[in-house]
């Protein structure tokens, strides 16, 4: 295996068996990936398509049915690999009677990482997680957001070089959907690899680099996420100062008409929900007391005073 | 006066250091036979794993070479104890069969050195290093991780020491604890101003339990502040354990019973203690082990139905760290509930409303020193029944007791041999050394009312041996070896007489006596190494006690001796009546210890069950349901009560009514048990199927603790100390009986997918 291979499968099967050893399902069949550093790899796939089985079994939490995984070269069964590794698992599955600091504090000793360090590392991850004004609150009275973030703060404890993220922005609003969307790439900045899998796609398409889809435990497409996405029979053109008009597509269909194409629509793009809310949540922010108005009672408040 | 403190050991004399040879070679079999099917199995599963293209696998389903090699070595091993057992040869001999209507006698376990159980232990021996190979390699890998042998452990502990003071010192915890011992404070005062003194010793014992356990519990969490997965997981179990409300809902219903024990405790002042112990032990064990079965039960099971697991198992944990941390963790705070209990219980127990009679005779905790008890009389050649005599059974049915006739000229004598003395007795307060002694009467006559029967007391050492009679018709003396010592004594003896000190006369040579009188007979005992007490009045069923002079013991010590170094020899001399006597009913008194110790030390007994519940309960929980780990170990654990009765069963050794498939079928054919069977195929059958049962039963019944063997109470409620060596032996015999589990829940959790 490459150096920089960070994660490898080679033919990953899992079927699952009832106690009587028949066969239920096959949860992933035959899987092969190669998952390099510093990049960010997203795995695909409608519920029940292996991408959470994937992860388990580079974690050791299940063992394979036949096939192999290795993580930094080392076998999946191999606990020591996990020295190296950050985890956070679907829904955050942490102990509950434990505040946001105890609970940083019990991950980080199972890394064994000195108690000076300890309690530094949790102080920042607490901090850039947002929760220094909840951390001695136990985690039972968290919502789920707030759960999320301190799951991701455990799974970064021991700095690590993989992180996994089992569906990470589940449970976040959008605010906090982005706020862990910059992270991961802040990841990827510092050098990290990153394993990612959702069924939220938008989120898979603004992070990550690569993707694989599965479906029925089988992989169907693996590649960059630009080449994939890319439609090569259609060209997107776009101006600015210019208003829309009969001349104007009139003349643009007249060009592309001369190099041998055809126009399809003209109009204004449209900006994205997510870019709007996080819009609107800043102005907000801005303007304490802003709220939403009719049009007649905005054009009224608009008007000058008599 | 009579005593109130009787130990009756009926199951023998609680195992002892004498007994671990044997412990460990039944260990290395019982055990072992485990190992060998769980290492066959463990092979079987492994070699049938396809590992070739796979090193997940490799690692998950690892066989060494040694753990071959072991299971080869047990499996030759096990078809040579076969053929041993086909031929017949290196049998342990049977012991004799039990007289009619007599009990069997409990067998202390003993190393053998007959060609089958040696055969059998090493085979059992590779069998368990086969399978401990890899729980032993990667148990030394989580020391290595989880025990600093270096200085870095204690300058940890140290930097815990200040950050747990500097973090609980804060204002508003000191300002609710000044509070709070303010208040505890006024009452104290109170108390003391009422002159309560029974309340305030009350208030002053709570406070140093609770300061105790304070402080106990503050050194556990500094010392789970150690390096290692396993420290962290450990307190990690404390916490949810102290945050669940399991135990405190569990303390708060059960705990108001620990106070009125004096409800429970009889009118007759013999059995307060008794029953004032009894009753706060049972208290005691219920509010410790059942919520360190809940809790222990279902610590692993939910971490895996809650998925919390994963975030543990995907750091660099071995999941053997995952078991041993939920059994230091809950243990440890099992324990400290444990010593929070016992401390409050030893607080109203010393401060209960005892009579001074019950206080005088039971708070305390006598150290006997016992022989072995021999029934002798007339040789056994010249008996009736030509041998020699056993004691007589008088037809009771509990036969713990064996009785000697009483007549003047009676030759039974019951005999207590000592081997060994301890030297404190040489040197005793008082040149005297108390023998106390319980013994049971059988009337054959009514006898006088309110009179005992009497009874000759001859102390001897190996100085001064006595000779058995040969004939009924000697008078039934035991005399002298030594014509010439015996001549010489009597002459000496003469002497003091002379001198106004009757060494056989207890008001003139008795300890305190006027004139000397006791120091002479010191002396006559220590040059002769004899003494005797005659007609000393004894009553049924009554601890008594006499004293008998220290210089016998230095006179004992002198010379090597071929037999036992003292000896007692009893007679009964009223006619008709009988005198029973068991081992432990006649002791040298060696020292008295204080009350509150033994009954602290009584608490270790209940520590081991602790272990066991919690150790069991950990181990079937990685793989079991918190529910049924809950059902497996109640049912272990309240079955190991019942040893006695499953080793009867186990071993066909019913009188009446055969094994349990022949007393089901007489149940339905409305047979009686003494009915004799018919020689039918369906008989032979239920016989057959019974030998089956037996045979499982005899296998399960290796996985049953004995329960009994940890319980002191009625060594604490009599008055006896509890003996270092017992308790010893408990925790020897708790680590031998946790270790194959540990092994068990180890692979379980090694095997296990825990995301399936």
């Amino acid at each position: 295996m490459a150096d920089d291979v960070v994660v490898e499968t080679r033919s990953l099967t899992k079927v699952y068996r009832d106690f009587w050893g028949r066969k239920k399902k096959t949860a992933l069949n035959a899987l092969d990936l190669k998952i390099y550093k510093g990049e960010i790899f997203g795995l695909l796939g409608p519920n029940g398509s292996g991408k959470t089985t994937t992860i388990k079994l580079l974690l050791g939490l299940l063992f394979p049915t036949s096939g192999d995984a290795f993580v930094f070269n080392e076998p999946a069964a191999k606990v020591e690999k996990n020295e190296r590794i950050g985890y956070l698992p679907e829904e955050s599955y942490l102990y509950r009677f434990l505040n946001a600091e105890e609970t940083l504090d019990f991950y980080g000793r199972l890394f064994n990482i000195d108690p000076d360090v300890r309690k530094k590392r949790a102080a920042e991850l607490i901090e850039m997680v947002g929760l220094a004004a909840d951390k001695k609150r136990i985690l039972k009275e968290y919502s789920k957001g707030m759960r999320q973030r301190i799951g991701l703060a455990q799974a970064l404890i021991n700095d690590p070089e993989l992180v996994i993220l089992d569906e990470p922005t589940s449970g976040l609003d959008p605010l906090g959907t982005r706020w862990m969307k910059d992270l991961i790439l802040d990841l990827r900045k510092k050098g990290k690899t990153v394993l990612m899998c959702s069924h939220r796609l938008d989120d898979v398409q603004d992070v990550c680099d690569r993707i694989a889809i599965l479906y029925n435990g089988d992989l169907q497409t693996l590649g960059k996420v630009s080449t994939l996405l890319e439609d090569a029979v259609r060209l997107e053109v776009r101006a600015n100062g210019v208003k829309e008009s009969a001349e104007l597509k009139a003349d643009l269909e007249a060009v592309f008409k001369k190099h041998g194409g055809a126009l399809e629509t003209v109009g204004h793009p449209t900006t994205t929900l997510e870019e709007l809310f996080l819009k609107i949540v800043e102005e907000s922010k801005a303007r304490p007391g802003r709220r939403y108005l009719p049009p007649e009672e905005a054009k009224q408040s608009a008007a000058p005073k008599a | 006066m009579a005593l109130f403190g009787i130990l009756q050991l009926d199951r023998g004399d609680p195992w002892g250091y004498a007994q671990v040879p044997g412990l460990v070679q039944a260990w290395l079999q019982d055990a072992g036979g485990f190992a060998a099917a769980g290492l066959l199995l463990y092979l079987v599963y492994a070699l049938a794993t396809p590992t070739d293209k796979s090193e997940s696998e490799k690692l998950r389903v690892r066989v060494t070479k040694f753990m071959l090699l072991a299971g080869s070595a047990a499996l030759v091993l096990y078809a040579v104890y076969f053929v041993l057992i086909a031929t017949g040869k290196g049998a342990v001999p049977l012991p004799p069969p039990p007289q009619p209507g007599e009990m069997p006698k409990p067998i202390p376990p003993q190393w053998r050195t007959e060609l089958q159980p040696v055969v059998l232990s090493l085979a059992g021996l590779w069998a368990l290093l086969g399978i401990g190979h890899l729980f032993a390699i990667d148990l030394l890998s989580v020391v290595r991780r989880n025990v600093s042998f270096n200085l870095s452990g204690v300058r940890r502990f140290g930097a815990s020491l200040k950050r747990y003071t500097g973090e609980l010192g804060t204002k508003r915890r000191l300002a609710i604890l000044a509070g709070a011992l303010a208040a505890y404070g006024a009452l104290g005062a109170a108390l003391y101003a009422l002159n309560v003194p029974r309340f305030t010793g009350i208030w002053l014992g709570v406070l140093v339990v609770a300061a105790g356990v304070a402080l106990a519990a503050l050194f556990l969490l500094m010392l789970f502040e150690a390096e290692g997965p396993v420290w962290a997981i450990a307190k990690l179990s404390f916490k949810e354990a102290v945050r669940s409300q399991v135990l405190w809902l569990f303390l708060l219903v059960f705990l108001p019973v620990l106070f009125p024990v004096q409800w429970f405790a009889g009118g007759k002042p013999s059995d307060e203690m008794r029953t004032t112990t009894a009753v706060a032990t049972l208290v005691l064990s219920v509010l410790v082990l059942v919520p360190a079965l809940l809790l222990a039960s279902f610590g692993i099971p939910n971490d895996i139905k809650n998925w919390n697991i994963f975030t543990v198992v995907s750091k660099p944990v071995e999941r053997f760290e995952i078991v041993a941390g939920r059994f230091v963790g809950y243990l440890a705070l099992m324990t400290l509930v444990t010593l929070a209990l016992t401390g409050v219980s030893l607080v109203f127990v010393s401060n209960n409303s005892l009579s001074d009679r019950a206080k005088a005779e039971t708070y305390t905790a006598r150290v006997p020193h016992r022989g072995k008890l021999d029934f002798k009389s007339i040789v056994g050649t010249q008996r009736q029944e030509k041998k020699e005599f056993e004691g007589t059974n008088v037809g009771r049915e509990f036969d713990y007791r064996k009785y000697i006739a009483g007549a003047p000229i009676s030759p039974q004598r019951a005999i207590w041999h000592f081997d060994a003395l301890p030297a404190s007795l040489a040197r005793a307060a008082g040149d005297r050394v108390p023998v106390e002694f319980t013994f049971d009467i059988f009337k054959l006559t009514k006898g006088e009312q309110n009179k005992g029967v009497l009874t000759k007391f001859v102390f001897v050492t190996h100085n001064a041996p006595l000779k058995q009679p040969v004939k009924d018709t000697e008078g039934g003396e035991w005399r002298w070896e030594s014509e010439e010592r015996r001549r010489a004594y009597e002459k000496r003896a003469a002497e003091l007489r002379a001198a106004g000190t009757d060494p056989l006369n207890q008001a003139t040579a008795r300890p305190g006596a006027p004139g000397g009188g006791w120091e002479a007979v010191n002396k006559l005992a220590e040059e002769f190494g004899y003494y005797e007490i005659n007609g000393k009045e004894v009553f049924d069923y009554q601890v008594m006690g006499v004293e008998v002079p220290a210089g016998l013991f230095r006179n004992a010590a002198q010379g090597d001796p071929k037999g036992p170094r003292f000896s007692v020899y009893v007679k009964c001399e009223s006619e008709g009546q009988l005198l029973g006597a068991a081992e432990p009913d006649l002791y040298l008194l060696e020292s008295e210890m204080p009350f509150w110790f033994n009954f602290l030390k009584a608490g270790v007994g209940l520590w081991c069950r602790l272990c066991i519940v919690v150790g069991l309960a950990v181990a079937l929980s990685t793989y079991l349901s918190g529910i049924l780990v809950v059902i497996a170990v109640a049912f272990v654990f309240v079955v190991g009560f019942f040893t006695d009765h499953l080793s009867d069963v186990a071993n066909n050794r019913n009188a009446v009514g055969g094994g349990p498939l022949q007393s089901l079928s007489q149940i339905f054919r409305a047979e009686q048990p003494t009915a004799p069977l018919s020689d039918s195929a369906t008989t032979k059958a239920i016989q057959k199927g019974d030998q089956v049962l037996a045979w499982v039963i005899r296998r399960f019944q290796n996985v049953i603790p004995d329960v009994e063997s940890f319980s002191w109470e009625h060594f604490v409620g009599e008055g006896f100390n509890v003996n270092g060596e017992y308790l010893a032996l408990n925790l020897f015999v708790t680590f031998g009986y946790l270790l194959p589990w540990f092994v068990f829940g180890y692979y379980l959790m090694k095997l296990r997918e825990v995301a399936a």
